[in-house]
């Protein structure tokens, strides 16, 4: 089955693409892992972690700009169950992490119009 | 034991470092305001603040619980304040207040000092707005820059708040962020000013947002963020003295400072709702004195109340930033008649904001952000 690329597009924050996509991925390497914190909380939002084994983060910058502040944060989450896991995942178990290694205003504003769902072959 | 962060938002270990120098501020809050005096003369008061936030630091990552933690960072600067009164060529102001310090690390605790101050300010709130009142609950989070992304010399206040909207019917999340730098950077400036501005912070969230009814929230209101915040600063100087009295000369001297910072930003759309909402409320109490005879401090007294029942109608924040906007000299007839209406008691503050909608009563024209 493809993975479903979920997209969300915030203002940018405190913190670089490159940060929050390193946490990112850290946090999803410890979903491997059935003690950890972060299996504990995916399991808490009802995320069965078999399912989450192949998840992929993409945290990229929406645009390039002479002032950094004034451009967009693309996160993309792949999962091949679904975009509801997708969602879940990055709401539950990635944000809060990210939000307390890299501070709660990591990340700006969600702009809303802007989220989509591509298909990945 | 490796230290548990009881704050989602906060790594364990910046729990802790932030945990032993607020529980240090706690036990010299009657100094805090001497404190802050000599450490922006900087010299020896400022080198013993940074040795508190390296031991506060240096102990945050041990495997030790936070009661043991707390003890030793207060060891480590007990004997760092000993060795600076050795100095011989040390201010006898300073010298004394090193002493007074020193002394009062007698009695340091580990209880979660921030939520002791939420618990008390929810506490008397609670008491003020009755059935509107929603029950919050307090989180800690960091960010990694100034709120105001400011310098702490101009702007030592490096703590801010929010209440996320819409809240739930009966419960509300009041979220304070505190700057605090990544393990290796050894300097974040949470000092005793940021920690004595946290009441009037935590006030102005359960005063202004905790229990507002209203559509939607905005930073730019002059009703939410202007109006209110005055009457936050009412409370608070009420509150101050039963919520810590030992705490209170400092929680007040400090809010009127952050009040001049905030006032200062007249280049953000944030800071000018602030002033005109402050000017609004000002221009108000002078109209109780002089229309309805009341004292100065009656009518503050006044426009707080009218502030708090306003703030539990459920109406649109556009009507209620339009009340504001009307509030200057000459106020409009029909608005007079309403406002001595809600005096004398006659009028619900409902009146108030039935009557801004008819922009024929009182016209259109009003101060704007």
């Amino acid at each position: 089955m493809p993975a479903e690329m979920a997209q969300w597009r915030f203002e940018r924050g405190d913190a670089t693409a490159t940060e929050i996509q390193d946490v990112a991925r850290e946090v999803l390497a410890e979903l491997r892992e059935p003690s950890s914190e972060a299996s504990a909380a995916a399991a808490t939002a009802g995320l069965n972690p078999a399912a989450l084994v192949d998840a992929r983060a993409e945290v990229t910058d929406g645009e390039h700009g002479v002032e950094p502040i004034l451009t967009t944060i693309v996160v993309g989450i792949a999962v091949s169950a679904g975009s509801k896991v997708a969602e879940s995942l990055w709401k539950d178990v990635l944000w809060p992490r990210i939000r307390r290694r890299l501070g709660a205003r990591a990340l700006g504003g969600e702009k809303p119009s802007e989220k989509a769902i591509e298909l990945e072959g | 034991m490796p230290a548990i962060s009881p704050y989602p938002g906060l790594e364990p270990w910046m729990w802790r470092s932030l945990l032993a120098r607020a529980a240090v501020f706690h036990a010299t809050r009657t100094r805090l305001s001497q404190f802050c005096d000599h450490i922006d003369k900087g010299g020896a008061v400022e080198l013993v603040l940074r040795h508190l936030e390296l031991q506060a630091r240096e102990w945050a990552t041990c495997d030790v619980d936070d009661d043991t933690a707390v003890t030793r960072v207060v060891e480590a600067w007990v004997a760092q304040l000993t060795e600076t009164l050795g100095l011989r060529q040390l201010d006898p102001t300073a010298r004394q207040l090193i002493e007074d310090m020193r002394d009062l690390l007698h009695c340091v605790h580990s209880h979660d000092p921030f939520r002791r101050i939420f618990t008390g300010i929810t506490a008397h709130a609670s008491a003020l707005y009755g059935d509107s009142w929603r029950t919050p609950t307090l989180g800690v989070a960091h960010i990694r820059r100034h709120p105001r992304g400011d310098s702490t010399r101009s702007d030592p206040y490096v703590v801010t708040a929010m209440t996320p909207w819409p809240p739930d019917i009966a419960e509300a999340v009041v979220e304070l962020y505190i700057h605090h730098d990544d393990l290796y950077i050894h300097h974040d400036d949470f000092g005793p000013a940021a920690f004595a501005a946290l009441p009037i912070l935590l006030t102005h969230e359960c005063v202004c947002h905790v229990p507002a009814r209203q559509d939607r929230a905005s930073n730019e209101s002059t009703f939410a963020e202007g109006l209110l915040d005055w009457v936050a600063y009412v409370f608070h100087e009420q509150w101050a003295g039963k919520l810590d009295v030992e705490l209170a000369p400092a929680a007040r001297r400090h809010a009127e400072v952050l009040r001049t910072v905030l006032s200062r930003r007249t280049d953000t759309a944030e800071g000018r709702a602030r002033r005109i909402g402050h000017e609004a409320a000002e221009t108000l109490r002078s109209w109780f004195e002089v229309s309805c005879g009341h004292g100065p401090h009656e009518s503050k007294l006044a426009v707080a109340q009218l502030g708090v029942q306003l703030n539990q109608v459920d109406r649109s924040l556009a009507d209620k930033d339009h009340f504001v906007s009307l509030l200057g000299w000459p106020l409009p007839p029909a608005l007079e008649e309403v406002l001595y209406g809600w005096d004398e008691g006659r009028a619900p503050a409902s009146a108030v904001l039935d009557l801004v909608v008819d922009r024929e009563l009182v016209g259109h024209a009003g101060r704007t952000a």
